[in-house]
Protein backbone atom coordinates (compact mmCIF):
# COMPACT_ATOMS: atom_id res chain seq x y z
CA UNK A 1 0.00 0.00 0.00
CA UNK A 2 2.93 2.43 1.16
CA UNK A 3 3.97 2.12 -2.82
CA UNK A 4 0.85 3.49 -4.31
CA UNK A 5 -0.54 6.95 -4.78
CA UNK A 6 -3.79 8.05 -2.71
CA UNK A 7 -6.21 7.45 -5.13
CA UNK A 8 -5.07 3.66 -5.70
CA UNK A 9 -5.10 3.06 -2.35
CA UNK A 10 -8.93 4.20 -2.13
CA UNK A 11 -10.01 2.06 -4.44
CA UNK A 12 -8.32 -0.68 -3.46
CA UNK A 13 -10.21 -0.19 -0.02
CA UNK A 14 -13.38 0.24 -1.53
CA UNK A 15 -13.02 -3.15 -3.33
CA UNK A 16 -11.36 -4.68 -0.65
CA UNK A 17 -14.00 -3.64 2.19
CA UNK A 18 -16.49 -3.90 -0.81
CA UNK A 19 -15.42 -8.35 -0.66
CA UNK A 20 -15.04 -8.53 3.12
CA UNK A 21 -18.22 -7.31 3.90
CA UNK A 22 -20.59 -8.00 1.16
CA UNK A 23 -21.62 -4.87 0.95
CA UNK A 24 -20.06 -1.29 -0.47
CA UNK A 25 -18.32 1.04 2.06
CA UNK A 26 -19.00 4.73 2.76
CA UNK A 27 -16.36 7.38 2.33
CA UNK A 28 -16.64 7.05 5.96
CA UNK A 29 -14.89 4.13 6.05
CA UNK A 30 -12.59 4.60 3.93
CA UNK A 31 -11.63 7.73 5.76
CA UNK A 32 -11.61 5.50 8.94
CA UNK A 33 -9.44 2.35 7.62
CA UNK A 34 -6.69 5.34 5.71
CA UNK A 35 -6.46 7.26 8.80
CA UNK A 36 -7.30 10.43 6.55
CA UNK A 37 -9.94 12.98 6.66
CA UNK A 38 -13.03 12.65 5.27
CA UNK A 39 -12.56 15.43 2.34
CA UNK A 40 -9.67 13.76 0.87
CA UNK A 41 -11.75 10.34 0.16
CA UNK A 42 -14.23 12.35 -1.55
CA UNK A 43 -11.55 14.64 -3.69
CA UNK A 44 -10.31 10.73 -4.01
CA UNK A 45 -13.94 9.56 -5.66
CA UNK A 46 -14.46 12.22 -7.39
CA UNK A 47 -11.65 11.61 -9.24
CA UNK A 48 -11.26 8.30 -9.67
CA UNK A 49 -14.80 8.57 -11.31
CA UNK A 50 -13.94 11.09 -13.67
CA UNK A 51 -11.08 8.43 -14.51
CA UNK A 52 -13.98 6.20 -15.03
CA UNK A 53 -12.76 3.89 -11.98
CA UNK A 54 -15.77 4.09 -9.81
CA UNK A 55 -18.94 5.68 -10.87
CA UNK A 56 -20.36 7.87 -7.85
CA UNK A 57 -24.13 8.04 -7.08
CA UNK A 58 -25.37 11.81 -7.76
CA UNK A 59 -26.71 13.07 -4.70
CA UNK A 60 -24.57 11.89 -2.02
CA UNK A 61 -20.96 10.73 -3.83
CA UNK A 62 -20.93 7.44 -2.60
CA UNK A 63 -20.50 4.64 -4.47
CA UNK A 64 -22.33 3.36 -7.51
CA UNK A 65 -20.81 0.94 -9.12
CA UNK A 66 -17.33 -0.58 -8.46
CA UNK A 67 -17.60 -2.03 -11.40
CA UNK A 68 -18.03 -5.27 -11.29
CA UNK A 69 -20.00 -4.61 -8.25
CA UNK A 70 -23.42 -2.39 -7.75
CA UNK A 71 -23.69 -1.22 -3.89
CA UNK A 72 -27.50 -1.47 -4.85
CA UNK A 73 -29.91 -4.37 -5.57
CA UNK A 74 -29.75 -5.65 -9.14
CA UNK A 75 -31.09 -8.20 -11.29
CA UNK A 76 -27.76 -9.81 -11.30
CA UNK A 77 -27.31 -11.33 -8.10
CA UNK A 78 -23.50 -13.31 -7.45
CA UNK A 79 -23.08 -16.15 -5.21
CA UNK A 80 -19.49 -17.25 -4.63
CA UNK A 81 -18.04 -20.41 -3.35
CA UNK A 82 -15.86 -19.78 0.12
CA UNK A 83 -14.17 -21.76 2.68
CA UNK A 84 -16.45 -20.18 4.95
CA UNK A 85 -19.74 -20.60 2.68
CA UNK A 86 -21.31 -18.63 0.18
CA UNK A 87 -21.02 -15.23 -0.53
CA UNK A 88 -22.97 -13.20 -2.29
CA UNK A 89 -23.13 -9.69 -4.18
CA UNK A 90 -24.97 -7.85 -6.60
CA UNK A 91 -23.52 -6.53 -10.18
CA UNK A 92 -24.53 -3.93 -12.72
CA UNK A 93 -25.29 -6.26 -15.93
CA UNK A 94 -24.28 -9.86 -16.64
CA UNK A 95 -20.66 -9.15 -18.05
CA UNK A 96 -20.35 -8.12 -14.61
CA UNK A 97 -21.70 -10.58 -12.83
CA UNK A 98 -19.59 -13.48 -14.87
CA UNK A 99 -16.69 -10.39 -13.69
CA UNK A 100 -17.09 -10.88 -10.21
CA UNK A 101 -16.62 -14.50 -10.18
CA UNK A 102 -13.95 -13.53 -12.60
CA UNK A 103 -12.24 -11.22 -10.12
CA UNK A 104 -12.08 -13.43 -7.04
CA UNK A 105 -10.73 -16.50 -9.11
CA UNK A 106 -13.36 -19.05 -7.84
CA UNK A 107 -16.74 -20.86 -8.91
CA UNK A 108 -19.89 -19.17 -8.53
CA UNK A 109 -22.97 -18.75 -10.47
CA UNK A 110 -24.84 -15.38 -11.36
CA UNK A 111 -29.34 -15.65 -10.50
CA UNK A 112 -30.68 -13.09 -13.15
CA UNK A 113 -33.54 -13.46 -15.49
CA UNK A 114 -34.65 -13.28 -19.44
CA UNK A 115 -34.30 -9.34 -20.14
CA UNK A 116 -37.36 -9.38 -21.91
CA UNK A 117 -39.80 -12.09 -20.43
CA UNK A 118 -38.55 -12.43 -16.92
CA UNK A 119 -38.07 -16.36 -16.67
CA UNK A 120 -35.12 -17.33 -14.28
CA UNK A 121 -32.10 -17.82 -15.46
CA UNK A 122 -29.18 -19.41 -13.96
CA UNK A 123 -25.08 -18.97 -15.26
CA UNK A 124 -22.84 -21.05 -13.21
CA UNK A 125 -18.85 -21.18 -13.61
CA UNK A 126 -17.46 -23.85 -12.30
CA UNK A 127 -13.01 -24.33 -13.25
CA UNK A 128 -13.60 -21.56 -15.94
CA UNK A 129 -16.21 -23.50 -17.64
CA UNK A 130 -19.49 -21.82 -18.20
CA UNK A 131 -23.14 -23.42 -18.28
CA UNK A 132 -26.55 -21.09 -18.55
CA UNK A 133 -29.50 -22.73 -17.45
CA UNK A 134 -31.75 -22.17 -19.53
CA UNK A 135 -29.24 -21.33 -22.47
CA UNK A 136 -29.05 -17.85 -23.04
CA UNK A 137 -27.79 -15.30 -25.27
CA UNK A 138 -25.83 -12.33 -23.79
CA UNK A 139 -26.75 -8.62 -25.73
CA UNK A 140 -24.65 -5.58 -25.57
CA UNK A 141 -27.53 -2.97 -26.82
CA UNK A 142 -25.06 -0.09 -27.31
CA UNK A 143 -21.72 -0.20 -28.95
CA UNK A 144 -18.50 0.12 -27.11
CA UNK A 145 -17.74 3.87 -27.79
CA UNK A 146 -21.82 4.87 -26.16
CA UNK A 147 -20.79 2.30 -23.04
CA UNK A 148 -19.87 5.78 -20.88
CA UNK A 149 -23.01 8.11 -22.24
CA UNK A 150 -24.98 6.67 -19.75
CA UNK A 151 -23.26 3.72 -17.59
CA UNK A 152 -26.38 3.54 -15.57
CA UNK A 153 -28.21 2.47 -18.77
CA UNK A 154 -25.94 0.72 -20.34
CA UNK B 1 -25.50 -5.96 -20.90
CA UNK B 2 -28.54 -8.26 -20.71
CA UNK B 3 -29.21 -12.49 -20.60
CA UNK B 4 -31.95 -13.53 -23.13
CA UNK B 5 -33.38 -16.93 -23.73
CA UNK B 6 -33.30 -16.70 -27.64
CA UNK B 7 -32.49 -14.35 -30.15
CA UNK B 8 -36.56 -13.59 -30.73
CA UNK B 9 -36.48 -12.36 -27.10
CA UNK B 10 -33.93 -10.23 -27.84
CA UNK B 11 -35.54 -8.74 -31.12
CA UNK B 12 -38.66 -8.06 -28.49
CA UNK B 13 -36.65 -6.12 -26.33
CA UNK B 14 -35.44 -4.49 -28.82
CA UNK B 15 -38.48 -3.34 -30.28
CA UNK B 16 -40.33 -2.47 -26.94
CA UNK B 17 -37.31 -0.13 -26.34
CA UNK B 18 -36.95 0.82 -29.63
CA UNK B 19 -33.46 0.28 -29.89
CA UNK B 20 -31.65 -1.09 -32.75
CA UNK B 21 -30.29 -4.66 -32.14
CA UNK B 22 -26.71 -4.35 -30.93
CA UNK B 23 -23.89 -7.17 -30.74
CA UNK B 24 -24.99 -10.81 -29.14
CA UNK B 25 -22.34 -13.27 -27.37
CA UNK B 26 -22.89 -16.91 -26.59
CA UNK B 27 -22.54 -17.50 -22.74
CA UNK B 28 -19.05 -18.90 -23.09
CA UNK B 29 -17.86 -15.36 -25.05
CA UNK B 30 -19.50 -13.21 -21.92
CA UNK B 31 -17.34 -15.30 -19.62
CA UNK B 32 -14.34 -15.16 -21.97
CA UNK B 33 -14.95 -11.25 -22.16
CA UNK B 34 -15.53 -11.17 -18.12
CA UNK B 35 -12.15 -12.97 -17.17
CA UNK B 36 -10.29 -10.94 -19.42
CA UNK B 37 -11.84 -7.61 -18.47
CA UNK B 38 -11.72 -8.25 -14.75
CA UNK B 39 -9.01 -11.25 -13.66
CA UNK B 40 -6.91 -8.35 -12.68
CA UNK B 41 -9.10 -5.69 -10.92
CA UNK B 42 -8.42 -6.50 -7.13
CA UNK B 43 -4.60 -6.15 -8.23
CA UNK B 44 -3.18 -3.24 -6.13
CA UNK B 45 -1.27 -1.86 -9.45
CA UNK B 46 -4.26 -2.03 -11.73
CA UNK B 47 -5.18 0.31 -14.32
CA UNK B 48 -8.32 1.09 -16.80
CA UNK B 49 -7.17 -1.00 -19.76
CA UNK B 50 -5.88 1.19 -22.79
CA UNK B 51 -8.40 1.32 -25.75
CA UNK B 52 -5.20 -0.68 -28.33
CA UNK B 53 -5.38 -3.52 -24.56
CA UNK B 54 -9.20 -3.12 -25.10
CA UNK B 55 -9.20 -3.86 -28.89
CA UNK B 56 -7.36 -6.39 -28.42
CA UNK B 57 -9.00 -8.48 -25.89
CA UNK B 58 -11.82 -8.40 -27.80
CA UNK B 59 -10.36 -9.42 -31.01
CA UNK B 60 -9.05 -12.22 -29.08
CA UNK B 61 -12.50 -13.55 -28.54
CA UNK B 62 -14.29 -12.82 -32.14
CA UNK B 63 -15.49 -9.26 -31.37
CA UNK B 64 -13.58 -7.35 -33.73
CA UNK B 65 -16.65 -5.76 -35.72
CA UNK B 66 -16.85 -1.52 -35.50
CA UNK B 67 -19.63 -2.09 -32.68
CA UNK B 68 -16.71 -2.62 -30.27
CA UNK B 69 -14.58 -0.26 -31.13
CA UNK B 70 -13.86 2.46 -28.14
CA UNK B 71 -12.97 5.41 -30.38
Amino acid sequence: MQNLDFKAQVRLQVYRQFIERGACPQKSDIARSLGCPLQEVSDAFAALAKAHMLVLQPETGEVLMANPLSSVPTPFAVVTEHPAGARSWYANCIWDGLGVIAMLHTNGHVLTSCGCCGEKMTVQVENKKVIAQPEGIVHFALPACQWWDDIVFN
Amino acid sequence: MLLFRSEDHIDRWCKSWRLARGSTLTIEQAWNLADAWYCDRMSPQWQRKSPEEAHAIFGSIGLAEDFWRLG
